[in-house]
């Protein structure tokens, strides 16, 4: 079965106040602003090669408005249209967005909104490419090159889970077992990487957290200095997940919002036929946090 | 106290104003210009908050007298209702006036006097060394 989902292209963002928490993502988590047009800021990582990933736009509240993948190629935009008829997915084309082509959007079981699309503006990313320098002076802030995944909520996170899996055909690369056997959460890869995507269980349309690439222990450490510095609330780490390997740090933008830096560099790369790593919940703890072995008060019940 | 008085509900930013808790009884000193929540942590008392932006609700406290300028917060966590019926985010409101906050299970409010407890022993084994260098 080829990969049809190259990554995890966009998340759109609420803000409490657009000003205030674009300071916060540019200075402080140090993305790159491409645009603001209107309510809403387009941001990314320095690294990524399209018009932006991130969208930052000013709400009544926080939490995520959508996410989208970004398909390999143009046709399997056409292939997934058919798996959404033929699972009777009620879904929307959407012609146009910002800098961006057609698009699929349908709300997942989760209660996401949920687009697929494959154009967008490619505008490079902060290097140039001919003879480039491996990474760029003067970045500010944590500086991530990219974003990596997101971790949503589902109130019944099986039937999220089997609709990832059989509509979209992502694999489960890790899940975490309740004593019945039954999965109450999944980590979902198309791109060959532990996850694209995680579901675990909440409300519907729940926003855990969006995580966003620290390539070493250095900019790790790096960022929890940084997010000090700067007296954002750090949620956990630095620290490792049992799940996926990765190291990590989790805190919140100024709207409430959680946000990671995740440093996939200690995680492993999946072949096609890698088969699903099994965590049981008696062992959650160090599944999700490795060292502490525990989990801390707010990592289940805190999202927006 | 309330320090210039706040009974035409505008800030008074140079204020000290007293939170206190029930059914405990427990005060808390809190300036004008921090939350509720700041002055209980710097206080060394402890309560369940989660991602102090005002996008969870995890914070949420009942006010039971005073009044407090809410700050930005999530409509989908604190409504207009809400605030009628004395809820506040404890993570971004600041006080007006003194307040009374009826605590909840769910605020887990203790003290911990973990940081007297330091403090004492640490003026003990400063008291102990020798003073020259």
């Amino acid at each position: 079965m080829p990969y049809r989902i190259s990554r995890l292209g966009t998340v759109e963002i609420r803000s409490l106040d657009l000003d205030r928490d674009l300071d916060y993502y540019v200075n402080v988590l140090g993305l790159q602003l491409t645009a603001r047009e209107g309510r809403t800021a387009y941001l990314k990582g320095w690294d990524e090669r399209h018009a932006y990933s991130v969208m930052l736009t000013q709400a009544d509240r926080a939490g995520m408005v959508r996410l989208a993948f970004r398909t390999v190629d143009q046709e399997d935009l056409d292939y997934y249209e058919d798996r959404l008829r033929r699972f009777s997915v009620k879904y929307d084309v959407i012609p146009e967005d910002y800098r961006r082509g057609r698009a699929l959007r349908f709300t997942a079981p989760s209660g996401h909104v949920v687009e697929l699309y494959n154009e967008m503006d490619y505008t490079g990313n902060v290097l140039p490419t001919v003879n480039p320098a491996p990474w760029p002076e003067g970045l500010k802030g944590i500086a991530p090159p990219r974003l990596d995944h997101t971790l949503v909520t589902a109130p019944d996170p099986p039937k999220a889970i089997q609709f990832f899996q059989e509509v979209l055909e992502f694999r489960v690369s890790e899940m975490l077992v309740n004593p019945e056997g039954v999965p109450v959460a999944a980590w979902l890869w198309q791109r060959p990487s532990p996850h694209d995507i995680a579901i675990v269980p909440g409300r519907a349309g729940g926003f855990h957290h969006a995580a966003f690439v620290v390539d070493s222990a250095d900019a790790l450490f790096r960022a929890a200095d940084i997010l000090t510095m700067h007296k954002a609330r750090i949620d956990y780490g630095p620290g490792r997940h049992g799940i996926t390997r990765g190291t990590t740090i989790y805190f919140f933008d100024p709207s409430g919002n959680r946000l990671e830096a995740f440093g996939g560099y200690t995680a492993y790369q999946m072949d096609p036929d890698c088969r699903a790593i099994k965590w049981t919940t008696d062992e959650m703890g160090p599944a999700v946090f490795y060292y502490s072995q525990e989990l801390n008060e707010t990592f289940l019940s805190v999202y927006t | 106290m309330a320090d210039g008085g706040s009974t035409d509900g505008r800030r008074c930013t140079t204020g000290l104003y007293t939170i206190t808790f029930h059914p405990l009884g427990d005060t808390v000193v809190c300036r004008a210009d921090e939350t509720v929540l700041s002055a209980i942590l710097r206080s060394g008392a402890k309560v369940v908050f989660g991602c102090r932006g005002g996008g969870c609700g995890t914070c949420k406290m009942r006010l039971t007298s005073g009044h407090v300028e809410y700050g930005r917060c999530s409509a989908a966590v604190l409504s207009q209702d809400d605030k009628r019926k004395g809820s506040f985010l404890s993570c971004q409101a600041r006080p007006l006036s003194d307040l009374t906050v009826g605590l909840t299970a769910t605020n887990r409010y203790r003290r911990l006097d973990v940081c007297s407890i330091w403090t004492a022993e640490r003026a003990t084994t400063f008291s102990d060394f020798p003073h020259e260098l």
